[in-house]
């Protein structure tokens, strides 16, 4: 299975002096392509720090990063962008639309940001929504949306540029349990795909289930990995075991 | 269409779209971002309106203050400008100004006369007598005495409402300017024949003229120099000005400076006489302090206000904003959407302080604000005051956008 984000050794450390806080502490972490991977753990465990840094929004301070086969590092600042740009969808907590555009419209502003005229971008963005089951919904503004709507745009809005890497920030936090399930049958139903890997981080239990491989993070470190199989999903394995790497603390944290 | 058939539908339309898509180069997508920028910008109606309001007040205050301001100085210089027929005006040497005169000796006349250059030079005089009318109503009026012989200094034909110039030539004749008619016979119809009196002369109508506004609203009143001394009283000296015509071929320059080096009195072109009276103002009154106080506030209130909304309007937006940035926005992108709304919101704010201010030149206009109008350069001068204001006001949502971090859109 080809690499879509692999993570060894990454360390992110914020502000200076003695205020100085480190969020990873040496993660390592492998996804492939046309798997859904979630990373959880407790509020404060560096999923958020983490995702950043696979997304190319924030720099690791030490560390080897690779997504979808390039070193974010080694691109010049606007080379990110338009790798970005390209490459990358996101589904955020609060989806984050722009509240004076229709839902068609938000769907289309990452054709906009490519350059793509409106019309033909508006129109595309249309037959996604129509996909999505939000067909009548089309020229709604947010506030006219319920949140599971809302959610189905932003997940629109996440693939209308076909990215090779979705990254979602607790994609179903801000919905009711039915809603959230139906929202996370219809994402892995038009998202999940072999050329594209699926980034969830999520603190929600009742969407495990729609996940390939569970990561678990604890302070700054991914402790321990679950992946399903055959049989449903495996025990959760420690990261040692998974990547054979020496690592003291799991004896601790696992 | 679930499933497989969504995933190949999808497949097919991304597949189909266009190269920009997969394009390197930024900076493509402008007109689908600018229609971004516009409609973030209008889509909250209460912010998109508190900002136009807050250019549209700004722009109409330094408008209508900058007009009337300019206005009144242009009135400062009106006797001056209502002189068409002469080049240059002589005068004592220590003189700042139109209105107030040290006179000429009678001999300065020839003197003038005699200078190389000098085509013709005729008396002028402009005193303040008390006019009273038959009702006795009363009040103090701008006199000028024109020349007897060639009457040099009356207004220009097209100026003359009733009667003409050269019935100055009977007896006790003067020329009144409309205003200074309506102020002694007010509701009463325009006619030649009534009559003033000043220093127990009688003063006879014969003309009414379209005199420029003077600074103070005293009526005009034109006669003939001699007729002129009899309204005033004898003084020893009455000569206020010499006027003088310059010969075809010599600069002004030239002229102004032999006059100056062979008489010792002081000699201006009526362009620079004009501005002499004017800086005279600027000077030593308060007005442009005033003026200038109230245009300062203007665009203080209009940059601190459309300063404030816009940046409540980014803050509000920064998630938006922080969103755009993660899906590959550009930085330089987000500063031209900025921008624009800046540019849109100066313009729209503009264009409505502007229509603000001719309604108001419009209904404000009477005999007493005459000559006071909306000019063509203050319109112009405020478009560049209103440009950096609305520059400066979206200074503050630029740096804030810019150093936004994009990877602030994952916090909670």
């Amino acid at each position: 299975m080809e690499t879509a984000v692999s993570c060894r050794g990454i360390t992110k450390w914020f502000g200076e002096g003695d205020a100085r806080v480190q969020a990873l502490r040496g993660l390592d972490l492998e996804i492939g392509m046309g798997e859904l991977a979630m990373l959880v753990g407790p509020s404060g465990c560096g999923k958020t720090t983490l995702i950043s840094i696979i997304a190319g929004l924030l720099d690791a301070t030490e560390g080897d990063l690779h997504v979808l086969g390039t070193h974010p590092k080694e691109l010049r600042p606007e080379e990110q962008i338009l790798f970005r740009r390209k490459n990358l969808g996101f589904v955020f907590q609060q989806f984050n639309l722009l509240p004076t555009l229709t839902a068609a419209e938000n769907v289309a502003v990452p054709l906009f940001v490519a350059g793509v005229p409106r019309r033909p971008a508006v129109e595309q963005a249309s037959e996604l929504l129509h996909d999505l089951g939000l067909g009548d919904h089309l020229s709604y503004v947010p506030s006219q949306l319920s949140g599971g709507q809302q959610q189905r745009v932003a997940i629109a809005r996440a693939l209308i540029h076909d990215p090779r890497l979705v990254v979602c920030d607790e994609p179903t936090s801000a919905l009711d349990a039915k809603t959230g399930h139906k929202v996370m049958e219809l994402f892995t139903e038009v998202a999940v795909r072999s050329d594209r890997a699926l980034i969830v981080v999520t603190h929600d239990s009742r969407i495990f289930d729609f996940a390939d491989v569970i990561t678990h993070m604890e302070d700054g470190r991914a402790i321990g990995e679950e992946r399903k199989n055959g049989n449903g999903r495996s025990a959760l394995e420690p990261m040692a075991a998974v990547h054979g790497a020496n690592q003291p603390w799991l004896e601790r944290t696992v | 269409m679930k499933g497989t058939a969504i995933l190949e539908s999808r497949r097919q339309v991304l597949v189909s779209r266009p190269e920009a898509i997969r394009s390197e180069k930024p900076g493509k997508g402008w007109d689908a971002m600018n229609w971004v920028a516009l409609a973030m910008l209008t889509g909250d109606r209460a912010k998109y309106i508190g900002l136009i309001f807050a250019i549209s007040f700004s722009s109409f205050l330094i408008t209508q203050q900058a007009s009337i301001f300019a206005g009144l100085m242009n009135r400062t210089r009106s006797q001056i400008l209502d002189v068409t027929d002469v080049d240059v005006w002589v005068m004592d040497p220590a003189t700042q100004y139109v209105d107030e005169v040290y006179a000429l000796k009678d001999s300065d006349l020839g003197r003038v006369r005699g200078v190389p250059g000098v085509r013709w030079a005729v008396p002028f005089f402009k005193g303040q007598p008390r006019a009273k009318a038959p009702d006795g109503k009363f009040r103090v009026a701008i006199l000028l005495g024109l020349d007897d012989a060639s009457l040099a200094g009356a207004p220009e034909p097209r100026r003359m409402i009733l009667g003409s110039v050269e019935s100055l030539r009977d007896p006790d004749a003067v020329l009144i300017d409309l205003a200074g008619y309506h102020f002694f016979f007010p509701g009463q119809p325009l006619e030649l024949g009534k009559t003033l009196e000043m220093n127990d002369y009688r003063a006879k109508i014969v003309g009414i003229v379209d005199a420029s506004a003077p600074f103070t609203t005293f009526p005009v009143l034109y006669t003939r120099y001699s007729q002129a001394l009899n309204y005033v009283g004898r003084e020893r000296k009455l000569l206020s000005f010499i006027l003088v015509k310059a010969e075809p071929g010599i600069s002004m320059q030239e002229l102004t400076r032999r006059i100056q080096a062979a008489t010792g009195l002081k000699a201006a072109t009526s362009h620079d006489f004009g501005w002499m009276t004017i800086v005279y103002y600027l000077r030593h009154t308060g007005i442009p302090i005033n003026f200038g106080l109230t245009v300062g506030i203007a665009m203080i209130v209009g940059t601190v206000v459309a300063g404030q909304t816009f940046y409540l309007f980014t803050l509000e937006n920064l998630k938006q904003f922080g969103a755009l940035k993660a899906i590959g926005t550009t930085n330089r992108k987000l500063m031209g959407m900025i921008l624009l709304q800046a540019l849109v919101v100066g313009a729209v704010g503009y264009a409505v302080g502007m229509g603000l201010a001719t309604v108001f030149f419009i209904v404000a206009r009477t005999e007493a604000t005459r000559g006071i109008v909306l000019l063509w350069q203050v319109m112009a001068g405020t478009g560049v005051v209103v440009l950096l204001i609305v520059t400066l006001a979206s200074l503050l949502s630029i740096r804030k956008v810019l150093v936004l971090e994009p990877a602030m859109v994952f916090r909670g």
